[in-house]
């Protein structure tokens, strides 16, 4: 059905051609599920779009041929590609907010391609099409979500809405670029499970494209693994999963976090004396309010949450986006103040590492500057005693002396992570608060910083609060964990009791949609447990 | 509807604002408006008299109030110089500078959205080029300036119009309006550029984000996403801007007024604020700040039906 | 870069003007009464026999001072009430923004006109009456700025090294918004050049003896079809002004 054969992308816009796209070869059976996989830069995402026959800039050049059921998309005329596209090739983004034009209710969005392509239907057997369309995706309420804007719906409904848009004329081959990547756990199965029923059902091929290996897994038959624009290897998912060829798949596959512990976290007799204690902390936000009168409603974020911290341990702390574990940091760090509750710390402030290495520096500064800020703040030590303590900093989150000199905008994200470490570590604090601190990261680079946060943390003695969406990475790092859900804690305890023997429906929920991107292979004993 | 009679609520906070800031302005001004109303040789008699008559001596809360009730009902004040009525002195004039301001408006729309549209169709071709380099210098030309020109060129060298031939719209309506066409370019013009720009740009901002990629990849050709997603989100930037645009346009009348010799608002404003006539400036900068906030409401209200995202903050 | 060059010769222009102009900007001569352009006079004569380019270079030195006065309250007063009303928000936020936006909806033209009523007329007058009129728009920039940086994540961690809200408000967050003031600045820089020659044209600006572009454009009005030139001269002066600073606002934002 599909055959791309040495496919080469190129752009012009810089004085050298730079190609994104080398020899890319893909061979596509209808009914098809193929995984594209690859780290961010890999060139996977242009070759989707590239099928797709969305690469339309005058500065690009496209090589090479895409066969799609004989006709070449790449030298076709643009009303034979019109044709296809929307009608038997349909594609669905990462982030179904900007995807969706925000100005207009979702039902046109959804029934566009029909009315483009079957000008023979008339308004009401497209409307009705359109609201089959979006129960298959299984919205409930379709009628109320056919009249909404897009900002009116959750990111999971979003999605369908793209998914029900895309496949509203019935196509043949369904590119999903990252599909997933922008939702939570829950909703992200939610959305894997809709696209193997699809799959199974309409007999629509699917190219599914993901930089999630264990996602890649669980959806596909056969993978392509990308890197540097070039396919590394590719094969049927035992061949790839199990027998790797190439050095960087097998780097790939490593990087896969899985329940086992990677993470040593040193001499459990350090974990006697608390040094931080939260009791029954409770914050609201006040509602927007609809008229003058009306009285002022609150939103409640945290709903009485009490734990400690021990020395030199990790807690780990789990939950979906809005459960209010990002407050609840705050609070911790004294960025924010509970209405009702209390926060005590043993030793002096804690520290924390962002999520987001982009937004935690300061663009206006050179690294240098913003490393010695918490010293000048502090005060008592000369230029030459800072200047001093940035080099030894640097050198101990392994960035070399001259990193100092650049501005943040400079470095690359995995440089940015260990700044921002190094920054938290410059006062010596006691506590690390890590704030999804590796979610933005690319699963190798993700892996060199938590191997980083865990030597300096056996060095010097850390506990570290871990708060983190993915199941997985919390437990090869924590020594307890809690789940938080609305506002509240619904599990704690020892790490492996909370996730081999899980109490909390909420829980369970979690962990089988964790397990469900899990390797179906049974080799590790969460497998087996949770299956 | 919430977002209406939010709005409303807000239209009348700032009308009540801006009111007082006027009068208040006004009112700690030096000098003495019985005086000025008299001249410095009345008696001090008559001038206490006039101030207890005019209520000058109750504190300034109940003189606004009264102030405001005047002004509601169309009572103006009293011109300190001409001693009439100032509602007879801006009543016939605000239909020019309303018309003048209308022509300008319309011009804008009716050249610069096509305008800008094309720029950004042909983005890089030969005729973009020409019209972003024609627009950065445009831009750059002060209205009474344009006005000059226009004068200059059309008025005393090709006779199109006779410069300072003003005929009122009592006299004949089609002649005032064609006389009022050139003084209206000249307003226009400027903001022409401007909108050009700016709609060239928000439509090239809006084709690289991602729901148009979405709209090409359903088989949407180039026309359709254009005129069907890119422009309604592209216009509402414009429309912040034309909002802007017309309350600048408001006092680029009463200058160009001035080039073309049209007895308008900006003629009295002039007259009177040499004169320190009080009573006439303030009512017309209560006109004016009425007007502006009137058009701000619009705008907001108008924002609403464009982009559903728009809540009440 | 064009704007940089552009606004770079106005300026030494401009500077040549303080220094040394061809002949006195006073001095009348009735013999070359409207005379145009020649060699001893590269811009011609105005109605009284005084030589237009000495007048514009004095005049355009007029404008530029007082774009200058004008940015300078503008900007500080703007920059002030911008941080500690962005930053702190609250009631206080509340009622000035309220206030703010009544005088924002103003053009910045007619507050000057307003203020000049008060004042009086004047060089002086006309800077601080457009100074106080330029003070909404570069504090509603500012605020917008600071809103959107104090939940920045490198706002956080300046507050976890312990820095106290004016140490972050002016060494941590004002540079990272120098980008997008300095644009408005040039903005203003235009728009005072504009408000000013409009306000000198108008009559209510800039007095005489000081020369100003405006005021010279419309004494030239009467004399138009006889001598264009004393029109176009300052005219096109003015033009390259506002064209450099504009230019120069475009360069800095990119």
């Amino acid at each position: 059905m599909l055959d791309v054969i040495d496919l080469n992308l190129e752009f012009h816009d810089h004085l050298v051609p730079e190609t994104v796209v080398y020899d890319f070869d893909l061979h596509m059976e209808p009914g098809e599920i193929v995984g594209l996989v690859g780290e961010s830069g890999s060139g996977k995402s242009m070759t989707a779009l590239a099928i797709a026959g969305l690469l339309s800039r005058h500065d690009m050049q496209k090589r090479g041929q895409i066969l799609f059921e004989g006709k070449d998309l790449l030298h076709c005329r643009r009303s034979e590609l019109r044709e296809l596209q929307g009608d038997d090739i349909a594609i669905i983004f990462q982030e179904p907010m900007t995807s969706l034009n925000p100005v207009y209710r979702v039902g046109p969005q959804v029934e566009e391609a029909l009315r483009i392509h079957r000008p023979e239907l008339s308004a009401e057997e497209i409307r009705q099409r359109a609201m089959e369309m979006l129960k298959e995706v299984d919205l409930e309420d379709a009628q109320r979500v056919y009249d909404s804007y897009p900002h009116q719906l959750s990111g999971g409904m979003r999605q369908r809405v793209m998914i029900a848009a895309a496949m509203i004329c019935d196509p043949k081959l369904l590119i999903a670029d990252e599909p997933t990547t922008a939702l939570d756990v829950t909703v992200q199965a939610q959305i894997v499970k809709l696209l193997r029923r699809i799959n199974r059902e309409k007999k629509t091929a699917i190219l599914f494209i993901s930089h999630d290996l264990s996602l890649i897994r669980q959806l596909c038959k056969r993978v392509v693994v990308m890197q540097g624009g070039n396919i590394v290897e590719s094969g049927t998912i035992e061949e790839i999963y199990e027998h790797p060829r190439m050095a960087y798949t097998k780097k790939l596959i490593a990087a896969i976090p899985g329940y086992e512990k990677k993470y040593d976290s040193g001499e459990p007799n350090l974990r006697q004396n608390e040094i931080l204690r939260v009791e029954d902390v409770r914050i609201r936000f006040a509602l927007e309010r609809h008229s003058l009168l009306e009285k002022r409603k609150y939103k409640e974020v945290l709903k009485g949450v009490s734990l400690t911290v021990r020395e030199g341990e990790v807690l780990g702390l789990v939950g979906e986006s809005g459960c209010g574990k990002s407050t609840l940091a705050k609070v911790i760090l004294g960025l924010e103040k509970p209405d009702e509750g209390s926060v005590f710390h043993q030793s002096q402030r804690p520290q924390m590492v962002f999520q987001d290495p982009y937004g935690s520096l300061n663009p206006a500064r050179k690294v240098g500057w913003i490393l010695e800020e918490p010293l000048r703040i502090r005060g008592g030590m000369t230029g030459q005693e800072k200047k001093q303590r940035v080099r030894f900093m640097l050198e101990k989150v392994g960035l070399e002396e001259k990193i100092a000199e650049r501005y943040p905008r400079q470095l690359s994200g995995g440089q940015r992570q260990r700044v921002c470490l190094a920054a938290a570590l410059m006062l010596g604090p006691r506590l690390l608060v890590a704030d999804e601190a590796v979610s933005a990261l690319d699963v190798t680079i993700q892996g060199q910083i938590l191997e980083l946060l865990f030597s300096l943390k056996k060095e010097m003695g850390l506990a570290i609060l871990f708060i983190s969406h993915d199941m997985r990475v919390v437990y090869q790092v924590s020594d307890r964990v809690l789940v938080m859900k609305d506002g509240l804690i619904v599990e704690s305890g020892d790490v492996d009791d909370v996730y081999f023997a899980p109490k909390h429906p909420y829980t369970k929920e979690l962990l089988a949609a964790a397990a469900l991107q899990e390797e179906k292979g049974g080799e590790r004993d969460a497998g087996t447990v949770l299956s | 509807m919430k977002y209406f009679a939010k709005k409303l609520a807000g239209f009348i906070a700032t009308l009540l604002a801006v009111s007082f800031l006027v009068f208040l302005a006004f009112a700690v001004i030096p000098g003495d408006p019985a005086t000025a109303m008299l001249g410095t040789q009345a008696t001090p008699e008559r001038v206490e008299a006039l101030r207890e008559e005019m209520g000058l001596s109750d504190p300034l809360a109940v003189r606004y109030v009264r102030w405001a009730a005047d002004f509601v009902r169309g009572d103006f004040g009293t011109s300190y110089s001409y001693h009439i009525p100032v509602t007879q002195m801006i009543g016939d004039k605000l239909p020019v500078t309303l018309t003048l301001t209308v022509l300008s408006f319309l011009l804008i729309v009716c050249i610069s959205l096509p305008l800008g549209i094309t720029c950004a169709r042909r983005c890089g071709g030969m005729l973009d080029h020409v019209i972003v380099v024609a627009n950065q210098i445009v831009m750059a030309v002060p209205g009474f300036f344009s006005g000059i020109l226009l004068t200059l060129v059309f008025g005393l060298i090709l006779h199109w119009f006779t410069p300072g031939g003003y005929v009122s719209y009592r006299t004949d309506w089609w002649r005032f309006l064609g006389y009022l066409f050139f003084p209206s370019l000249a307003i226009a013009l400027p903001k022409i550029a401007m909108t050009t720009k700016l709609l060239r740009t928000s439509v090239l901002a809006e084709t690289k984000l991602d729901y148009v990629r979405t709209a090409y990849s359903r088989g949407n050709g180039t026309k359709a996403v254009l005129y069907r997603h890119v422009l309604k989100n592209a216009l509402i930037p414009v429309m912040t801007f034309l909002g802007m645009a017309l309350t600048d346009m408001v006092a680029g009348s009463i200058i160009v007024e001035q080039v073309f010799n049209i007895p308008g608002l900006g003629r009295i404003l002039l007259t009177s604020i040499s004169n320190r006539d009080y009573p006439v400036v303030q009512a017309i900068i209560v006109c004016i700040a009425f007007l502006v906030i009137s058009i701000n409401f619009l705008v907001d209200l108008l924002y609403k039906l464009v982009d559903p995202r728009i809540t009440i903050e | 870069m064009m704007g940089a060059i552009l606004t770079g010769v106005m300026l030494l222009f401009v500077l040549v003007g303080f220094f040394w102009t061809p002949y006195d900007p006073e001095a009348m001569d009735r013999s070359v009464k409207l005379a145009g352009v020649s060699l001893s006079h590269p811009m011609g004569c105005d109605n009284f026999g005084r030589d237009i380019l000495s007048r514009v270079l004095k005049g355009s030195g007029t404008t530029l001072l007082v774009a200058v006065g004008t940015v300078s309250i503008g900007t500080a007063c703007g920059i002030l009430l911008g941080a500690f009303t962005g930053y702190f928000g609250g009631l206080v936020d509340e009622i000035f923004m309220r206030i703010n936006d009544a005088l924002f909806a103003f053009p910045s033209i007619l507050l000057g006109l307003v203020f000049i009523s008060l004042l009086g007329s004047g060089k002086y007058n006309v800077i601080i009456a457009l100074g106080i009129a330029f003070i909404p728009s570069f504090a509603r920039i500012v605020r917008s700025e600071f809103i959107r940086c104090k939940n920045m994540d490198y706002v956080r961690s300046a507050r976890l090294a312990g820095a106290g809200d004016l140490r972050i408000m002016f060494v941590h967050i004002l540079p990272n918004i120098m980008t997008v003031l300095s644009s408005s600045i040039m903005i203003g820089f235009n728009n005072a050049v504009l408000a000013e020659a409009g306000m000198s044209y108008l009559g209510i600006g800039v007095q005489p003896p000081d020369a100003s572009l405006g005021r010279m454009l419309s004494e030239a009005q009467t004399y138009l079809f006889s001598a264009p030139g004393y029109a176009i001269f300052p005219g096109v002066v003015l033009i390259l002004m506002v064209l450099g600073f504009s230019l120069l606002s475009e360069g800095l934002k990119e």
